[in-house]
């Protein structure tokens, strides 16, 4: 495979490019579903590819096949060609890219027990057993159980000589159910990441059936609040959430450049001293594991704010240039079908040190949220978040339970009000992330108090 | 014989009870822009089969990229063993039989299939220009065109093979306006297309207005009145409305429509369509997802629930007749989701109202599981006194879409398009506006 590659290589350096790159991948999928507690159907997946990316006369043009063979290969490469050239008839201004070593590595991602050494019947057996103990409880109706596995690897080469291999596996377990009666509650949990059958294995997955399960029935008898302005405790996952949605999206040197609330900040305090944001490419297991990114640049750990303090966006090798910056590794694709974008990897808050207990506690009157359905933000970092779960506050006591809460809020402004944060860290929000192309991302942070307008009668 | 037919013969050689086959090939030729620039031009092709093969209830699927005869060969022993390994799905109650197919108009355009990249770059740089010269203050922070072709063919083992050629030209366009320190709301416009007919000019200028109108928010305060949903808002509850009669979450009672064919769900005004022989339709087809033929479906007539939209597999276990909606052999899916016009004019609508919001856009949920509507409202404006007064800022909106199309409601005489929704202009009155307040 990688000779065929070399090749291909050598006939764009043969067409005179600036630049060229060239991904391969190569993936094998597992699915199952349960519904009304059968067995649905299961899906296996083969799916391989190449994109071939090519800088011309400051332009770029991209191309991909499936078909893999020396031929297609030198198509793909003169497809891509003919698509700079045409784009560089009308560059206004001519892409550079900031100097990358080019380096020779495979990546290997831990992965304790292969999803494809494991037998189907294992994974059918888990995903059925999982939907039992979501049965189990009288308030859940109807259920749904997702099992996943998604083995991979990627072949990265480029005209300045970097060949990378990235080798890995994620594996995820979700979980739907909806309550009975006329105005049912629904809850979801998704647990997995970057890793083999051990992230899913009985437990964790029997674990999350009875979550679900134990949040349905709290919030059967549950209302919705009156909408307002609240000071809000915040849960690991909707933090993470926010964090990710609201302001690591105006971090992205591409949202940045376009006019983001964050452009032209760098050295500014953006946020309350209390709060440390990362876009981090190597917690083990997280979902947006990244050794190297789809630039071949080594992903690494990135501090974006400094106990409030904005230190850094989020650059590919031609913002970087662009604007006198360290390449930070966050060129994504979502397959080689794509050429790649500016995005996060696993985005989270630094811990502080307030216990999470603590936080309630010193909480008078407000609500605490817990978890998120989905939500969207803009680049002026304005956000909506759909709430799982929510509790109204009374000196420093859990009283009731809400549904039905949806979130918004100007992140500069949520993330400046922020004066408690719990040092109880976790990534755990294992996600897609959507920007015209779909990724795999996670986040997470620590409790946080702060304040946010929710959504109510 | 096809490829579809081909997975289909073998797998049903290996000794499947039943087999399913889809062959889908495609091009697509995409520009890009971003930050007021094109930034990526790119082109690829893409073919893949999809197997699904049942042994005794047993249920396999199985794809592969860029098949070929032999790799269909080893595919079918894969989905076979695949099959052979499970435990039955008990619901399954068969494929569904070979019967007629519609002719569906206007699916495919070959201007779309044969333009060029030249022309494609042409356009886009028609967009950027316009939008620059309409506002400086406003820049496009991203969007594509992109002119897809793709062709199609269904297979089973009853018989079943249908194939169709279709098109689809689109452009999206993010925009955003700037003053000084103040970034307006981001904007989003959005034409597709299965001919060749996209008028450029005005969704770039439509881009730039929309993001031009938020500048300089303001804030208000909680109140209830009227809100005026435009067609980008009244698609999400008409999507939660299509999940509701979506057959799938009424067998497994989800939906609260389950036990309410005949009765009254909205009020007289309210007839909604589900057409998947619209000419020209975004979701229109000669032939669904399982290869039955696409068709015409009342599903709310006059406000009562007349049907619901079923594949073979949902409408067996309901006993009623499938329409055309297999989003595959075990999912159903709306197509072309089509609303009666109503008597108001947008502006009527405008000056009736006392006190309420017009909202162009909506960040939030729409939940047909118990008809929830929450989230935040993108550009929209406060309406005092028949007249439309300032963009407003951290306002939310909260209802029931269930109880409000039970109540009077006001709908457009006039029609959008968004996306596979046809959709009009609604208002509701007496909804919760969650403003700026201290609690």
């Amino acid at each position: 495979m990688l000779d065929l590659l070399r090749n291909a290589l050598k006939v764009a350096e043969d067409l005179g490019v600036e630049y060229a790159d060239i991904r391969a991948e190569w993936h094998e999928g597992f699915n199952i579903r349960v519904r009304k507690g059968v067995l649905d159907a299961a899906a296996i997946s083969m799916v391989r590819g190449v994109g071939v990316r090519i800088l011309t006369e400051g332009a770029w043009g991209f191309s991909f096949t499936e078909k893999i063979d020396g031929d297609s290969l030198r198509n793909a490469v003169n497809r891509a060609f003919k698509m700079a050239k045409a784009s560089a008839s009308v560059k206004k201004r001519p892409v550079k890219l900031v100097e990358v070593k080019p380096v020779r590595e495979r990546c290997v991602a831990i992965v304790v027990e292969n999803p494809m050494d494991v037998p189907v019947d294992v994974k059918v057996n888990l995903a059925l057993e999982a939907d039992r103990y979501l049965r189990r409880c009288r308030d859940v109706g109807e259920t749904s159980i997702q099992y996943g596995d998604d083995s991979f690897e990627k072949t990265f080469i480029s005209s300045e000589g970097a060949e990378i291999v990235v080798d890995g596996c994620r594996t995820q377990l979700g979980i739907y159910a909806v309550g009975v009666g006329t105005a049912p509650p629904s809850a979801y949990e998704l647990i997995g990441g970057v890793g083999g059958f051990e992230l899913v294995k009985e437990d964790l997955s029997f674990n999350l059936a009875e979550t679900v399960a134990d949040r349905i029935s709290k919030l059967s008898k549950a209302r919705a609040p009156k909408g307002g302005l609240y000071q809000v405790v915040l849960d690991n996952k909707l933090l993470g959430l926010i964090v990710h949605e609201a302001f690591g999206h105006t971090a992205e040197a591409d949202m940045v450049i376009s006019g983001s609330v964050l452009t032209d900040r760098i050295g500014e305090a953006v946020a309350s001293e209390a709060v440390t944001i990362v876009d981090d490419p190597e917690p083990v297991k997280a979902n947006g594991w990244t050794p190297y990114d789809d630039e071949g640049v080594k992903a690494r750990k990135t501090v974006i704010v400094d106990h409030g303090v904005l230190r850094s966006y989020l650059h590919n090798r031609e913002t970087a240039a662009l604007m006198n910056a360290e390449p930070t590794g966050n060129a994504r694709a979502q397959s080689y079908g794509f050429a790649p974008l500016i995005r996060m990897r696993n985005t989270y808050m630094e811990a502080g040190d307030w216990t999470p207990e603590e936080i309630i506690e010193d909480t008078r009157s407000g609500l605490y949220l817990k978890g998120a359905m989905g939500g969207e933000a803009d680049s002026n970092g304005v956000f909506t978040f759909t709430v799982q779960e929510a509790w109204r506050i009374e000196s420093g006591e859990l009283i009731e339970p809400y549904r039905g809460v949806t979130v918004s809020g100007s992140a500069l402004e949520v993330l400046k009000s922020i004066d408690a944060v719990g040092n109880d860290l976790k990534i755990l929000t294992p996600g897609i992330c959507g920007k015209g192309q779909v990724v795999p991302v996670d986040g997470g942070g620590p409790h946080v108090r702060c304040k946010l307008t929710v959504g109510g009668v | 014989m096809s490829l579809a037919e081909y997975a289909v013969k073998n797998v049903i050689k290996l000794g499947a009870t039943e087999a399913h086959a889809v062959f889908s090939e495609g091009e697509v030729l995409t520009v890009e822009v971003e930050r007021d620039l094109i930034s990526n031009v790119s082109h690829g092709r893409s073919s893949s089969l999809s197997l699904a093969t049942i042994i005794d209830g047993r249920i396999g699927f199985s794809s592969l990229k860029n098949p070929a005869e032999e790799s269909v060969k080893l595919l079918a022993e894969k989905s076979y063993r695949l099959a052979k390994a499970l435990t039955p799905n008990t619901y399954w109650r068969g494929l569904p039989d070979p019967k007629p197919y519609p002719q569906v108009e206007e699916l495919y355009d070959r201007k779309i299939s044969e333009l060029t990249i030249e022309e494609a770059i042409e356009l886009m740089k028609t967009a950027l220009t316009i939008v620059k010269n309409l506002d400086g203050r406003v820049s496009v922070v991203n969007g594509a065109l992109s002119a897809a072709f793709g062709k199609t063919e269904v297979a089973n083992s009853r018989g079943i093979y249908c194939s169709q050629e279709s098109t689809i030209i689109s452009c999206g366009l993010l925009t955003v306006a700037r003053e000084g320190n103040e970034v307006g709301s981001l904007a989003y416009e959005e034409y597709s297309s299965r001919k060749m007919d996209i008028d450029i000019e005005r969704l770039a200028s439509k881009a730039a207005e929309k993001a031009l109108e938020s500048l300089r928010p303001k804030t208000v305060k909680s109140f209830k009145g009227n809100v005026i949903l435009a067609p980008d808002v009244s698609s999400m509850i008409f999507a939660a409305l299509s999940q509701a009669y979506n057959g799938m979450y009424v067998w497994r009672r989800i939906s609260p429509f389950w036990n309410k064919m005949n009765d009254e769900v909205a009020i007289d005004e309210l007839t909604v369509i589900d057409d998947g022989v619209k000419p020209g339709g975004l979701a229109s087809s000669i032939f669904d997802g399982e290869g039955s033929p696409r068709r015409t479906t009342i599903v709310i007539e006059k406000g009562v629930l007349k049907n619901f939209i079923n594949n073979t597999f949902t409408a067996r276990l309901l006993n009623m007749e499938e329409t055309g909606n297999a989003a595959g052999l075990l999912d159903v899916a709306p197509s072309n989701t089509v609303v009666k016009p109503g008597d108001f004019e947008v502006e009527e609508m405008i000056a009736e109202t006392k006190i309420g919001l017009y909202v162009g856009r909506f960040s939030g949920y729409v939940r047909f599981e118990d008809g929830l509507l929450s989230g935040a409202v993108k550009q929209a404006f406060l309406i005092e006194n028949g007249e439309k007064r300032y963009p407003v800022e951290n306002c939310m909106i909260s209802g029931n879409v269930y109880e409000v199309l039970q109540k009077p409601i006001g709908i457009s005489r006039s029609l959008e398009v968004k996306g596979s929704y046809v959709v009009p202009t609604l208002m509701i009155s007496d909804f919760t506006i969650v403003g700026e307040d201290n609690l």
